[in-house]
């Protein structure tokens, strides 16, 4: 299975049964604020919920030196500046245990990270993000020869980041400027906007949150024979590896 | 050496599940540099919608069009009378993974009738509307109206208005044409 993403532990012999928290986002409504703050928030997708921790955003160059397939420093640059600026900083006022960095620009990237890359797309398409449910391995492709000044790849970054974080487009007329999820990249660059910090605040909120539900997935696990081997060095035991086989999977 | 067996349950929850989200880029201000754009531009009404299905890594539907009016169309199946264009959106299940494209485009049904601005994919040279709703110029129902308010050039070409008859539609679309058309051919012989 390519993603390992929860182990659950258990110990025959100590019983021991450990889960890892993950985070489980209550599809959220709460808003308050100023009138334009509320109307502007973005909707959820209600699909991205499993959000959690720091989040490795790995530029990647296909191809190393040719333009079309691959980012300048300064486009790096802008885009981490933009994701940074935008949405960590928001989320770290709410208080929520999500974070975008290290930011990496490589020619191949780690698994589990948030990949930028640049993709054959149509002419009119500025850019499409595939979301996964947990933020790992989400993939955003920007226009291959999509060339922008710094304040709209700032801009390109933090909305495409927007929507792994779950949020829609807005197309509300009256929204224009007023949320980096409006729905073209058109606005001046800002670091922060209220309707963003509500729609963090009441999806991402610890308080909206339940941050240490413990979560099993209701689809496969893998089952593996497990030996952990002690060592005694004279005086104790102490834990010196393990190995690991594969028995069987198991749906349920 | 003490050794101690465990069994471990490991959750496999491969990506089972991704949804894709596409942006439009600012579309043009004004028909001409949106016909200037396009590939081909077509008056017609929609007889047929595909279930969903992959292209690529996007879920589409084919919508097909009887065309009552080729506008422009600078592709090789010009004249035809149908024609087919992909549009973005729906939810298939591909190997036991659920794949999910978001609408960028209001979904169209059988009956609707629509001026289009098409272009073609640089993947696979499937035609798809423009800057989704923003290129796609639908008959309100029950009117001989089109509905421009999508578009910015409801500001530049027709002064505000939300909706203009048909026939002003067409009229000025094909004189933005022929405006982007000469324009190209004076750039060519300089």
């Amino acid at each position: 299975m390519k993603a390992v993403r929860l182990a659950i532990i258990v110990a025959a012999l100590a019983m021991l049964s450990v889960a890892a928290a993950r985070t489980v986002r209550a599809a959220s409504t709460v808003r308050q604020g100023p009138p334009d703050c509320t109307q502007c928030a973005p909707d959820v997708y209600n699909y991205a919920r499993y959000l959690i921790g720091s989040y490795t955003v790995c530029f990647l160059d296909t191809y190393p030196g040719n333009p079309e397939w691959s980012f300048t420093e300064g486009e790096v640059f802008a885009m981490a500046e933009g994701i940074n600026q935008y949405w960590n900083a928001q989320l770290d006022a709410a208080g929520a245990q999500i974070s975008f960095g290290p930011f990496i620009h490589e020619q191949i990237c780690p698994s589990g990270s948030i990949v930028i890359r640049r993709e054959s797309l149509s002419s009119s398409i500025e850019a499409q993000t595939h979301m996964t449910e947990d933020g790992n391995d989400a993939i955003i492709d920007i226009r291959s020869d999509l060339q922008l000044t710094g304040d709209f790849w700032k801009n390109l970054a933090a909305h495409e980041i927007g929507h792994v974080l779950d949020f829609k487009d807005v197309y509300d007329p009256q929204c224009e400027g007023k949320t980096i999820m409006w729905h073209v990249n058109s606005l001046p660059w800002a670091p922060a906007r209220c309707s963003d910090s509500l729609a963090v605040q009441a999806n991402y909120q610890p308080a909206n949150v339940d941050y240490f539900t413990y979560f099993t997935p209701p689809n496969c696990y893998d089952q593996y024979l497990v030996y952990y081997y002690s060592c005694w060095d004279g005086t104790g035991w102490y834990y010196c590896g393990s190995s690991w086989y594969y028995i069987t999977t198991w749906c349920g | 050496m003490a050794v101690a067996a465990l069994i471990a349950c490991v959750s496999a929850l491969a990506t089972t599940a991704q949804l894709t989200v596409v942006d439009y880029g600012p579309a043009p201000t004004s028909l001409a540099l949106l016909a200037n754009r396009s590939a081909a531009v077509i008056h017609g009404k929609v007889t047929r919608v595909s279930p969903p299905h992959l292209q690529g890594s996007l879920v589409v539907r084919d919508v097909v069009v009887d065309i009552a009016a080729h506008l422009k169309d600078s592709r090789s199946s010009a004249g035809n009378r149908e024609i087919v264009f992909s549009q973005l959106g729906g939810t298939v299940t591909v190997d036991g993974r659920e794949r999910t494209t978001a609408y960028a485009l209001d979904p169209f049904s059988v009956g609707d009738e629509a001026v289009l601005f098409l272009e073609a994919s640089p993947r696979d040279g499937h035609l798809e509307v423009m800057y989704g709703n923003a290129g796609a110029f639908r008959r309100a129902a029950g009117t001989d109206e089109i509905s421009v308010a999508a578009s910015p050039s409801a500001k530049t070409d027709f002064g505000g208005r939300q909706r203009v008859p048909l026939s002003e539609f067409i009229a000025r679309t094909q004189a933005a044409i022929a405006a982007a058309s000469s324009a190209q051919r004076r750039e060519g012989t300089q």
